[in-house]
């Protein structure tokens, strides 16, 4: 018998062969070691063949989405960080607007009130002010507020107020006008500002500190209250008299600095003057600039406050120093 | 039971697996033999139905991918790329994922009429059978089997003995 091709080893191992063709294949490799080493052969390729196909089973369900798990994780975890973050936006936005409404409605009537005894007298607002910075120092820790709330918020903010932009026009400079929607606004600041300390600290931004002392002789501290404008709290060397100067964008008007170092030297002639506990708020113009005065509640001294500005502008402003030195002070004690 | 779905018990494990191993693609697989038993439906009778699957579920693929040429050249580049990344959704290991990689590239590297008669025949189909589906003389089944484990092997082995250097190079 001729030796077994390769085609008829597989057939009769496949038990694809007739019964007589496999009793004459069996015979043969039984006698023939050529055709047994064969049939050893064509043995280890079946087997062989067979394990190498059931490697491809282990096929991921899809091409696609097999290349895919690493990419879905990240996806997943940004998808889930950028609806956290979305959440929060949102839920601060709508917290932040409730809790300016309900504000806002509370107080509505205050700030008319107030509005109106701006155009008559500061007295009842300044009056408030002492009472406000005892009710930040009994009920605002100081440290919880506003020492966390970073500088380029305050900045950042301020282009959002419409009152700090109309404030420093000078458009409006000494005029009172309870029917202009600006000095409404500036009114109800004030009355929230004086009425409920707790969300206006938190919402209203520290003043920015820009720049070094200027002034021989006096701590000279520079705010910036809006983005351009700057305030000047200047302290004296002596401990009675401290003044504090605001001036509208310097670096555009000039003359408006000019104007403010001449009210600054009177106002601290003024400041000079003995029992400024008992001293009735002052307002006066004089060459576009306002200047106020009033004692300082934590520590009894004169300040003054000027600037090309409306009384009602340079009132929000007195009140946010006397928060914030209110808070200083309270740090200090702790 | 109704005939379908005898059929398709009978059957489907069997014509996915092939399909599978066919295609790469299990996902493919699967619609590919859906569509051949809702093909098997529209029969009124089946001489062999094994043999009868099998061939309308590799005529199917042939069809589809002569159909969608541009669809079959994304989804091998694609299969190329997975090979090569190695991510797979079952528990595996390295050396198994080079191991489907290697047996992809030795099946693919058989000729077509070699390829589905050693699939079929995995999947258990007789040579009548195969025969059958792959429109072949049943003499000539043997021969075509011998010749697809041969060069499937042989291949396979040249590809772990090339991994083998590359490895061994990488390492010194």
């Amino acid at each position: 018998m001729q030796h077994l091709d390769e085609g008829t080893i597989h057939t009769w191992l496949d038990d694809a062969l007739s019964p007589d063709e496999a009793a004459r294949v069996e015979a043969h490799v039984a006698e023939c070691p050529q055709c047994a080493t064969a049939v050893a052969e064509a043995r280890g390729f079946i087997a062989a063949s067979s394990r190498i196909l059931t490697a491809l089973d282990h096929v991921p369900r899809g091409v696609v989405p097999a290349a895919l798990p690493v990419q879905w994780y990240n996806r997943a975890a940004w998808r889930a960080a950028a609806a956290v973050l979305v959440v929060a936006i949102g839920s601060l936005v709508v917290v932040r607007n409730t809790e300016r409404n309900k504000v806002a409605s509370s107080t509505m009537s205050a700030s008319v009130r107030t509005s109106d005894a701006i155009a008559q007298s500061q007295t009842a607002a300044v009056a408030a002010s002492p009472s406000a910075v005892a009710a930040t120092k009994l009920q605002v820790p100081p440290s919880a507020t506003l020492p966390k709330r970073s500088a380029t918020v305050a900045s950042a903010a301020a282009p959002g107020n419409p009152s700090a932009e109309t404030g420093f026009s000078g458009k409006s400079v000494g005029g009172v006008s309870s029917s202009n929607v600006a000095a409404r606004e500036r009114a109800l600041d004030e009355a929230v500002a004086g009425n409920t300390m707790q969300s206006a600290a938190a919402e209203e931004p520290p003043l920015k500190v820009v720049g070094p002392p200027r002034m021989p002789g006096a701590k000279v501290t520079f705010y910036e209250v809006a983005p351009g404008d700057t305030v000047t709290l200047t302290e004296a060397s002596n401990a009675q008299l401290n003044a504090a100067v605001a001036t509208g964008i310097p670096t555009v008007e000039p003359q408006a600095r000019r104007a403010t170092a001449k009210s600054a030297a009177t106002a601290t002639a003024r400041v000079a003057s003995p029992s400024p506990a008992v001293l009735p708020p002052q307002a006066e113009v004089a060459n576009g600039v306002t200047t106020i005065s009033w004692a300082d509640a934590a520590t009894g001294r004169m300040l003054t406050l000027s600037g090309r500005m409306p009384v009602e502008r340079l009132k929000e402003i007195k009140l946010r120093i006397d928060r914030e030195r209110a808070a200083a002070e309270a740090k200090k004690k702790l | 039971m109704t005939d379908v779905d005898r059929l398709f018990r009978t059957y489907n494990a069997a014509l996915v697996r092939y399909l599978t191993r066919r295609l790469g693609d299990r996902d493919w697989a699967e619609e590919v033999a859906q569509e051949t038993f809702v093909r098997a439906l529209r029969q009124t009778s089946i001489q062999n139905e094994r043999a009868w699957l099998f061939a309308v579920a590799t005529n199917l693929v042939r069809d589809e991918a002569r159909k969608d040429m541009r669809r079959r050249k994304h989804l091998a580049l694609l299969a190329e790329e997975e090979r090569e990344t190695m991510v797979e959704p079952e528990e595996t290991t390295i050396e198994r994922a080079q191991e489907a990689a290697m047996a992809r590239k030795a099946v693919d590297a058989l000729a077509e009429r070699d390829r589905l008669a050693l699939l079929m025949r995995e999947e258990g189909l007789d040579y009548t059978e195969i025969a059958e589906a792959l429109q072949l003389s049943p003499g000539s089944v043997g021969t075509t089997l011998s010749r697809a484990r041969r060069r499937l092997v042989e291949s396979y082995e040249a590809l772990q003995k090339s991994r083998e250097e590359r490895e061994k190079n990488a390492a010194s």
